[in-house]
């Protein structure tokens, strides 16, 4: 199962990661600004939500002190989940529009979801360079934490993977996934604690979020960045533990579908 | 024998034709106690063997399931029961036409291909050079694939195809894209691949280029294999499946043609010799408003002491490009000039089709006609006009002036087998397109009508 999947990966990686480059190069070909439309769109949020955040509405977090406290909370949790919900979005339709090479070609269907997620990934690593500048412009001090960010942010685009695998292969057969997906994932959005703290939602919502795969990494962000606290190795675990098991499932799912996929598509 | 290639043995397919999606999500959820699809057998016990070096055609009307075979073959499809095995590397060009970025330029879209058909690191490059100097595209190699014209995305399709050195090709319909030089050289290098070892799987609707490249042929009817072997035969048993559809039975012509043949056949005119001109004054008449173009002068081989100037068409006595009804007078002018002092210049023409096989060449001196003593400077015209009694088609047309060679012992007095020096040989110097006649008759099936009549002859009753 997944041994295959990571060699058949590393395979073709360079094929992956051209095509990652190409999309990041080409999302916005014919625009003016072209390429630094991937800088100056998450610039743009960040700036926005400063100004809204510490001006207009003067949100704060109990323990975060200074007028960007909030700002960066928030960015903290929602740039990596735009990157996740954007890796779904695209993935779940990845292989439908991929079609071409999968209806001729005997490559792994999971190629071009893994595309997809490098290509988020490629977002993220920019959106989150630039909240670093700006937390560090805005008076943070850096700690030892943030060496381990790099691990919550890749469990966001490996979820985001993962899950990917099982909606696209399910999308093939029915259009209807496509439909009800931004549906869920705005579900998962408010359910989660990305634009509200843990503790300012009623308890049955805290429940829910026990058992929300995206909540072992926001709250793992949250610490790190935010907070200068290492999380407990529950969260840890559960972080990692999610992305795991959906990618064992939705590759078995894929794999009992694959020929039934080339069939459809 | 040597071993086979690809062994393929039992194959099978069955499609699960679900009438909606809904009809899908009910049987999946029931864990298939309610079914919901109906079964379609595209492909039935389907059993071959290929050798290296070998071409086997595979035919069949639409439908019969050689895509869903070759795409089984290639791997992007899951065959329902039997196996193949195939002992080298497969490459189809059916997949490598497609795929292609058209943000990305050529040079990158061979680069990114070759990733996707799992070719190591550098591969691609290392035949970058061979690749560009197939596609003859010029800087368009370096642009954006959006920018090309479609037979500019065959070209570059067919160099990747050609230099990524397969073992066991896939064609499919790719070979009929293009202009007829394209498409005879497409031909040319497919027999060459052939030659070197490449097993190759053709398949086509056009029965006169699988005649021309296989031997073997595999017949699909209705997803079951009616025929393996040979290609003749094969064709024969193809036609029998298409039943009286439009099918070339010689019965059903018998039937339809009046005794005596039909007036506009003219056969005999094909048998006209070639008038020549022999000054450019002298017919000047008949030259006026011929439309000059410059001849197609790739692979040009001679020492161009003559040289092909330009050349000009007329279809039934009318200035026209290069394009006539069939059964009509095509007139082909070329304008010729001697660079040098040439001796017994011995002018010819020949056409071929589009796989390159010749369907006929004559020179002068077939026709009669004194070589002709070519003085340096000079300037004459040659007129070849032809009947193009042929099949509705791309053709074409070379041109050449050669060396006659006296030979007392034959009775032209010149030798008909071998000739001189060669002073000038266009192989392509132009595409000629013979199109269906205006009031729709078709009056003979094949490649070209032969000069032919029939009759019937009563015997009296039984």
């Amino acid at each position: 199962m997944g041994i295959g999947q990571v060699r058949a990966l590393l395979k073709y990686r360079g094929f992956v990661w051209r095509r990652a480059l190409t999309d990041v190069r080409h999302r916005f070909a014919g625009t003016g600004a072209g390429v630094f439309w991937n800088v100056l769109q998450p610039l743009a949020s960040i700036l926005l939500y400063a100004v809204v955040f510490s001006q207009l509405m003067k949100s704060h977090l109990g323990q975060l002190k200074g007028p960007f406290g909030f700002t960066l909370y928030l960015c903290a949790g929602m740039l990596p989940w735009i990157a996740f919900s954007e890796c779904m979005s695209r993935g779940t339709n990845a292989l439908v529009a991929n079609a071409q090479f999968l209806k001729k070609l005997a490559v792994p269907e999971y190629l071009f979801i893994a595309e997809t997620a490098v290509s988020a990934g490629i977002g993220l690593a920019i959106s989150f360079s630039l909240l670093l500048v700006f937390a560090l412009a805005t008076g943070t001090t850096p700690t030892l934490h943030w060496l381990a960010l790099p691990v919550p942010l890749m469990c966001f685009i490996w979820l985001g993977y993962s899950i990917s695998l099982l909606t696209g292969s399910l999308r093939v057969f029915f259009p209807d996934v496509g439909q009800l997906l931004p549906l869920v994932l705005q579900i998962a959005m408010w359910t989660a604690p990305i634009v509200y703290a843990p503790g300012a939602v009623p308890h049955a919502l805290q429940l829910v979020a026990r058992f929300h795969p995206i909540v072992p990494a926001v709250n793992a962000m949250h610490e790190l960045f935010l907070f200068s606290t290492w999380p407990s190795s529950e969260t840890w675990i559960a972080m990692l533990a999610w992305p795991s098991a959906m990618t064992l499932f939705s590759h078995a799912v894929l794999k009992k579908l694959r020929p039934e996929i080339r069939d459809a598509i | 024998m040597n071993e086979p290639i690809v062994t393929a043995s039992g194959i099978s397919k069955r499609f699960k034709i679900y009438p909606s999606p809904r009809a899908r999500l009910t049987e999946w959820l029931s864990l298939g106690a309610l079914q919901r699809h109906q079964d379609y057998w595209a492909l039935r016990d389907v059993s071959f063997d290929l050798a290296r070096g070998e071409c086997l055609g595979v035919i069949g009307s639409n439908g019969s399931g050689k895509s869903t075979l070759l795409k089984i073959l290639t791997g992007s499809l899951f065959p329902t029961d039997g196996t193949f095995a195939v002992n080298g590397r497969l490459l189809s060009l059916l997949e490598l036409g497609t795929g292609m970025n058209p943000e990305l330029s050529g040079r990158d879209n061979v680069v990114n291909c070759s990733r996707l058909l799992d070719f190591p690191e550098g591969y691609a490059e290392s035949k970058m050079e061979h690749i560009e100097r197939f596609a003859e595209l010029g800087d368009f190699f370096d642009r954006p694939v959006k920018l090309y014209s479609s037979g500019m995305h065959v070209r570059l399709a067919f160099s990747m195809w050609t230099c990524f050195e397969p073992e066991v090709l896939i064609v499919d319909e790719a070979l009929s894209v293009g202009d007829v030089f394209f498409q005879q050289k497409c031909f040319r290098r497919a027999r060459e691949l052939l030659d070197a070892g490449v097993a190759m799987l053709f398949v086509s609707h056009d029965l006169g280029a699988v005649q021309s490249l296989c031997k073997r042929t595999l017949v699909l009817e209705k997803g079951i294999c009616t025929h393996l072997g040979d290609v003749h035969a094969g064709i024969r048993l193809y036609y029998a499946h298409l039943g009286g559809t439009s099918a070339p039975e010689p019965v059903e012509q018998k039937k339809s043609v009046e005794p005596s043949p039909a007036p506009s056949l003219a056969p005999e005119r094909t048998n006209e010799n070639p008038e020549r001109p022999t000054e450019l004054a002298a017919s000047g008449a008949t030259l006026n408003g011929l439309m000059w173009t410059e001849p197609r002068r790739v692979e040009t081989i001679g020492n161009l002491r003559v040289e092909l100037l330009q050349i000009a068409f007329q279809a039934d006595g009318v200035n026209s490009t290069a394009s006539v009804a069939q059964g009509g007078q095509l007139g082909i002018y070329a304008r010729w000039r001697a660079n040098a002092d040439a001796a017994h210049v011995n002018f010819g023409v020949a056409i071929s089709d589009r796989t390159g096989r010749i369907l006929f060449a004559r020179g002068e001196i077939n026709a009669d006609i004194e070589p002709y003593d070519f003085r340096a400077g000079t300037e004459i015209i040659t007129l070849f006009s032809i009947c193009m009694d042929m099949d509705p088609g791309d053709y074409s047309i070379m041109l050449t002036a050669a060396e006659a060679l006296a030979d007392s012992s034959n009775p032209t007095g010149w030798n008909q087998n071998v000739g001189g020096e060669r002073y000038s040989e266009l192989p392509c110097a132009a595409a000629v397109t013979i199109q269906p006649r205006a009031d729709g008759r078709k009056l003979f099936y094949g490649v070209a009508c032969l000069s032919n009549s029939m009759e019937r002859i009563e015997s009296g009753t039984r």
